[in-house]
């Protein structure tokens, strides 16, 4: 499924925003914040340091001034997240609030740790949100928590290095290229920068896998397939089976392009060492919006500019985060719920997504974020309206995003693609079933 | 008046009437024995019983025991071939390390075994490793071993060889895994055999030295020989770090390239951190351990101390 707003639509959402945020913020019809009852609050929360804690710290400003209580957090390390979800009940109540990678929803409402927050976002609420931050929480009609950021991909590149070459990449979705396009024109530049250069270390593109999972090369098979196929799918509608999805002819051929482009083409490092663009090792560097401010800290000089993503058949980007969830378990239920209401609304994602330099989570928030309306930027936010899908909804996610981070690294090493893939699909089926 | 004067002044009956039972035939010994014997039951039994118990378990992917799998996740593990190469994994991976890191710190403790300040500082240099923290050194070896941007595939570039693919080639993953655990280890071995060398009376070479042995026969006919507690004690520890290693197949080739450092203490943990099976991860663990045992009954059984000091 796809989720398309055309330009025009983004304007109209735009205009409108802008006359929302012009009314005062206590001018809604009903104080929606009038039944916080001042409650200390206890959030499992991903340890990011400084990073997030500053985050954290203007979250509690904002909730303290709606009424909100003292907000406490229980820390984990992100590769630790989804294990201190799962067993957060096991030793007593754990805590109210989890703030939970966004794709593992369906995982915790199966195993019944979350409780839906349905009541508290309206239809208008829903819509106003950016697809996937509905999509991704809404599970048998029932919604479970908004997102923390939207992000959106596209590929960073220096324009004084493509005029250099004579060489315009597309700037919108509308003239995007297809990776046959782009194969022709990143052995051009790399042949090109390597002979100006004097050295066969500079390489056309950094796809950024290997440390990412399905986020950034999970969509090569998808992108290989029509919209709606199995490969576009890569799991079964129930989310149960990754057989004649994750294997099928055409999502094959994407991870073949995966390899070729590190191998036949040699086009992209084989290499996990993210910091190769703000090296200028690399021509093309894809990327989500964070990246902006290191690349510009890294190399000031650089004319920064965007364009889409290639794609095979069809344009697919990931995007989504983090979600707010409210444990099924807390004392504190209606507290809780309200808390992720707050954290859906306009004044509670703000800090956040200004924090991840990210797109907010609803539509009507982007007029108060120019940088994403015009420039190089504004390209995210049109291929998380028109470009973005979800990762696949499946209970077992992050099972799945395990052995296909494996199963990355295998076919970029360059290992038999079929043999490698079958073998994944077998072993992401075995854990699959453990959900039925 | 002490209770030992007491019991000298009334002779030797006495005493044993005025001990509180507590104290009376194996209560002295278990009462002295109770701590370490409390530590571990609560640290090693107890575990491990748990681990036996868990491994016997059908638990859902959240972590929680849904049924009873009686053996059945043993017959699992020991009919997954993946498992099964990964025990041979193991097994290959302790039979590389072990003998170099004995080799590199046998070396090293004879090398220092002067005991000046310039010794002093290379002891510090060797054991250093084991202080910094396995993921920091393992995310600099990542850097240093990139094939494209590593500073080891430059030196190589530049001296005109060809770049190896440290991370993405089979053996040469395996060989920067092994290496990457022997670079932190041998230290510790290097400890090892510095105490077992400060041990050996001086006198006995000395007096080999004066009925005219030269400095390698002195070495292969006394110390070499006086040291087989340091090498068992050596190789043990060295056996058993192999097949506990995990971090640096977690974090620079989890299990790959294909397959070719998916050890089985990897597998574990994948179990049960990634998959949250904690029934088969428990039985996987018992199967490791089982081996485990058997490998270091085979090494004490070949390394018997023949010769001692005392």
């Amino acid at each position: 499924m796809t989720h398309r707003l055309s330009r025009r639509g983004l304007l109209a959402a735009g205009a409108s925003a802008a006359a929302l945020s012009a009314l005062p913020r206590t001018g809604f019809a009903a104080d929606p914040w009038k039944d916080v009852r001042g409650l200390d609050l206890e959030l499992l929360i991903w340890d990011g340091g400084a990073f997030v804690d500053g985050m954290m710290a203007a979250v509690q400003a904002e909730w303290s001034a709606v009424g909100g209580g003292r907000l406490s957090f229980r820390k984990s390390p992100f590769g630790e997240l989804d294990r201190a979800v799962r067993s957060a009940n096991q030793g007593g109540v754990g805590p109210d609030v989890f703030l939970a990678n966004a794709p593992n929803v369906i995982t915790y409402k199966t195993l019944g740790l979350i409780e839906p927050v349905t009541d508290m976002f309206s239809q208008a609420d829903l819509d106003d949100f950016f697809p996937v931050v509905r999509e991704g929480s809404l599970i048998d009609g029932e919604f479970y928590g908004p997102s923390t950021n939207e992000n959106g991909q596209a590929l960073y590149y220096d324009r004084r290095l493509t005029e250099r070459h004579g060489i315009e990449p597309p700037r919108s979705l509308a003239d995007a290229w297809t990776w046959a396009q782009w194969l022709e024109v990143f052995q051009e530049i790399q042949a090109a920068e390597r002979a100006r250069r004097g050295t066969d270390r500079f390489w056309a593109l950094y796809p950024n896998m290997g440390n990412t999972g399905l986020f950034f090369s999970g969509v090569y098979p998808r992108t290989a397939g029509a919209a709606g196929s199995k490969a576009w799918k890569m799991v079964s509608d129930d989310g149960m089976t990754t057989e004649g999805h994750l294997n099928s002819a055409e999502s094959l051929a994407g991870l073949q392009l995966m390899q070729d482009i590190h191998h036949a083409h040699g086009i992209a490092p084989v290499s996990q060492q993210r910091d190769m663009f703000y090296n200028d090792q690399v021509a093309f560097f894809c990327g989500v919006p964070i990246y902006r401010n290191p690349i510009l800290e890294a190399r000031p000089e650089i004319e920064l500019a965007t364009a889409p993503i290639p794609y095979i058949e069809t344009p697919v980007i990931h995007t989504g985060s983090f979600a707010w969830l409210v444990n099924r378990e807390t004392a504190k239920m209606e507290e809780a719920k309200l808390f992720v209401k707050f954290m859906g609304s306009a004044r509670g994602n703000d800090p956040i997504a200004r924090g991840w330099s990210s797109l907010p989570i609803r539509r009507s928030m982007l007029a108060d974020r120019p940088e994403f309306l015009e420039g190089p930027m504004k390209l995210f936010a049109d291929a998380t309206l028109e470009w973005s899908a979800l990762r696949p909804k499946t209970p077992g996610f992050s099972e799945l995003d395990a052995i296909w981070a494996r199963l990355e690294a295998d076919v970029v090493s360059g290992g038999e693609v079929k043999a490698l893939t079958d073998d994944a699909v077998r072993r992401i089926d075995a854990q699959l079933r453990r959900y039925a | 008046m002490s209770a030992i004067e007491h019991i000298g002044g009334r002779g030797a009956a006495a005493p044993a009437r005025r001990l509180p039972a507590a104290l009376r035939g194996w209560g002295p010994a278990a009462l002295f024995l109770a701590p370490a014997l409390i530590l571990l039951g609560l640290f090693k039994l107890w575990p491990i019983a748990a681990a036996v118990d868990a491994s016997t378990g059908v638990f859902s992917p959240g972590g929680v025991r849904v049924g009873d799998a009686g053996l059945a996740n043993y017959a699992d593990v020991l009919a997954d071939e993946r498992f099964r190469q990964g025990l041979w994994l193991s097994l290959f991976a302790a039979l590389a390390k072990v003998p170099v890191q004995v080799a590199l710190g046998l070396g090293a403790a004879l090398v220092l075994q002067a005991n000046s300040r310039a010794s002093a500082l290379a002891r510090a240099a060797m054991v250093s490793p084991m202080f910094l923290g396995l993921p920091v050194t393992t995310f600099l070896f990542a850097y240093l071993f990139d094939l494209n941007v590593g500073v080891v595939n430059a030196v190589l570039a530049g001296m005109g060889l060809p770049r190896v693919a440290w991370l993405t080639d089979g053996t040469a993953a395996q060989l920067l895994v092994v290496g990457l655990s022997v670079w932190r280890d041998v230290g510790l071995t290097m400890l090892v055999f510095l105490a077992g060398l400060a041990a050996i009376p001086p006198q006995t070479a000395q007096a080999a030295r004066l009925d005219g042995a030269g400095e390698w026969c002195v070495l292969r006919t006394i110390t070499l020989p006086l040291l087989a507690r340091s090498f068992q004690f050596a190789v043990v520890l060295g056996t058993l770090a192999s097949f506990q290693m995990l971090a640096p197949v977690l974090m620079l080739t989890r299990g790959g390239p294909t397959g070719a450092t998916d050890l089985a203490s990897f597998q574990i943990y994948e179990a049960a951190f990634v998959y949250f099976d904690l029934g088969r991860a428990s039985a996987m663990s018992l199967v490791l351990l089982l081996g485990l045992m058997a490998v270091i009954a085979l090494e004490i059984r070949w390394l018997t101390v023949r010769w001692t000091y005392e």
